[in-house]
């Protein structure tokens, strides 16, 4: 498993997974525990964290953790994810890898890996799951999970992640699908973290997301990356074996110019001037879209989804 | 200076602040003689901020009201600049009450201080001696003071080949 988030919006391996999960388990069980998680939360750190080992146990023994990127099998590659979600997203520390947790370094430090924020996001990543679930179940936050759901039929909940605004935000969205049918989108919407990138062009031109001595991942045309043809030109043939685009079952599309650039960057907005002229304010960059627009499913590890929704060993 | 409006505004703004109503003087003399005007600021502590104030004030006004006390120059960092030059480091506080005139912001209805460096030579053209000023102003400072943010998701090209 490698993951990467080269594009604005991203399910990918890990959230695919936890989603994959999360739609499997007992969700009555899956809420019982949260709202546990969250009645004992003020103990300690390292309690606070725990859920996300404890929620979903048999996420941790999925065999995709060994593809984890230096991960030596499925169990390192599993505690190098929750690692990443308690220490790098809630900002938590801790002095050696099995030591507890504890709380990261106070304000003003940033959370975590968030570039200029500061929040409790270990409680509103739980809360958003929490009421995702409850919205799912038909169950109001008073109501115990014992009591007969209004939905007998749990609602599949799905998640994504956009990454690039000023503050950390999670979006539960719910809707009717077919007759009975309901669908509930929790969609995790961050400020921009360390290192943060995204791809100026959504067509992929290289083999693998995780290239040699870059740390930043890139489009890949790994599975299931696509660009669909539109006439008049050829229409391009999906894998075989693949359903048709518009039959998938799972799939993200982005849809955009073919790449974007900077027409002007900014070098010296001091330059000359006449005295007493008015000035506008630096807008200190731009984008120009160009060519497309382009319809992409981005790759697996890029971000994107399998057509069936699983995440592959 | 092209417009006249804003030749209003820069000789108004002068008056404001030095209340010697030289202003259309020293407008005219910044087509007639700007040699001899930057000469005049070099030596003339009161000028020059009267003259930096009014200069930055035609563009800090569309987007601000004063607020008292709305200006002061730095007298340790301000003056001569060079053999031919004339600078002033100036402070400029007001509130960010106007709508949607800053890249169409919606008043913010924050005070702000804003920080330059306002630095005026005389550059010689093919027309003869002109008046040119280069302002250093903090925009990041501003920016920030607004709550906009730097979005530091960088765009970078999809083909790694570009990026090493």
């Amino acid at each position: 498993m490698t993951d990467g988030m080269p594009y604005h919006l991203e399910k990918g391996p890990t959230l695919g997974l936890i989603e994959s999960y999360l739609n499997r388990a007992d969700k009555r069980e899956v809420l019982r525990n949260l709202r546990l998680a969250e009645a004992t939360a003020a103990a300690d750190a390292d309690a606070s964290a725990a859920w996300v080992k404890d929620v979903l146990p048999d996420l941790w023994v999925d065999g995709a953790f060994a593809k984890v990127p230096d991960a030596t099998g499925v169990e390192a590659g599993a505690e190098s994810v929750r690692a990443h979600i308690i220490e790098d997203w809630f900002g938590y520390s801790r002095p050696t890898e099995t030591a507890p947790w504890e709380l990261g370094p106070p304000s003003p430090a940033p959370t975590g890996r968030w570039v200029g924020y500061r929040g409790d996001v270990n409680q509103i990543v739980r809360r958003a799951l929490r009421w995702g679930l409850e919205v799912s179940l038909g169950l109001m936050p008073d109501q115990d999970p014992q009591d007969p759901p209004a939905h007998p039929d749990p609602a599949t909940i799905e998640l994504f992640w956009v990454c690039g605004i000023h503050w950390f935000e999670a979006w539960v969205v719910q809707r009717t699908t077919t007759p009975g049918g309901r669908l509930v989108s929790i969609i995790f919407v961050t400020p921009p973290h360390k290192g943060a990138t995204v791809a100026t062009s959504p067509i992929a031109v290289s083999a693998t997301t995780r290239v040699n001595n870059l740390r930043e991942p890139v489009p890949s045309t790994e599975d299931y990356y696509e660009v669909i043809a539109f006439p008049p030109a050829v229409t391009a043939a999906s894998p075989p074996g693949w359903p048709r685009p518009v039959d998938r079952p799972f799939a993200t599309w982005v849809v955009t110019h073919e790449r974007h650039q900077q027409p002007a960057q900014l070098k010296n907005n001091a330059d000359t001037a006449g005295v007493g002229i008015a000035i506008a304010p630096p807008i200190l960059a731009d984008y120009e879209g160009i060519g497309g627009p382009v319809v992409v499913s981005p790759s697996v590890p890029a971000g994107g989804v399998s057509y069936d929704g699983w995440i592959r060993p | 200076m092209s417009d006249p409006r804003e030749l209003t505004r820069f000789i108004e703004r002068f008056n404001q602040r030095s209340a010697s109503n030289q202003g259309e003087e020293i407008a005219d003399q910044m087509q007639t003689g700007p040699a001899d005007l930057v000469e005049r600021l070099r030596t003339d502590a009161n000028l020059l901020d009267a003259f930096a104030f009014a200069d930055i004030l035609v563009s800090l006004e569309q987007w601000f009201t004063d607020r008292a006390p709305i200006w002061n120059v730095d007298e340790q960092t301000s003056g001569p600049a060079g053999p031919g030059g004339v600078g002033a480091e100036w402070t400029y506080r007001g509130k960010h009450d106007h709508q949607g005139t800053l890249n169409g912001l919606p008043a913010t209805m924050r005070d702000v201080e804003v920080h330059g460096y306002s630095l005026f030579t005389v550059q010689e053209t093919g027309d003869g001696p002109k008046l040119d000023v280069r302002r250093y102003i903090d925009w990041a400072g501003l920016y920030a003071q607004l709550g906009l943010v730097v979005n530091w998701r960088v765009p970078m090209s999809a083909d790694p080949a570009d990026r090493v």
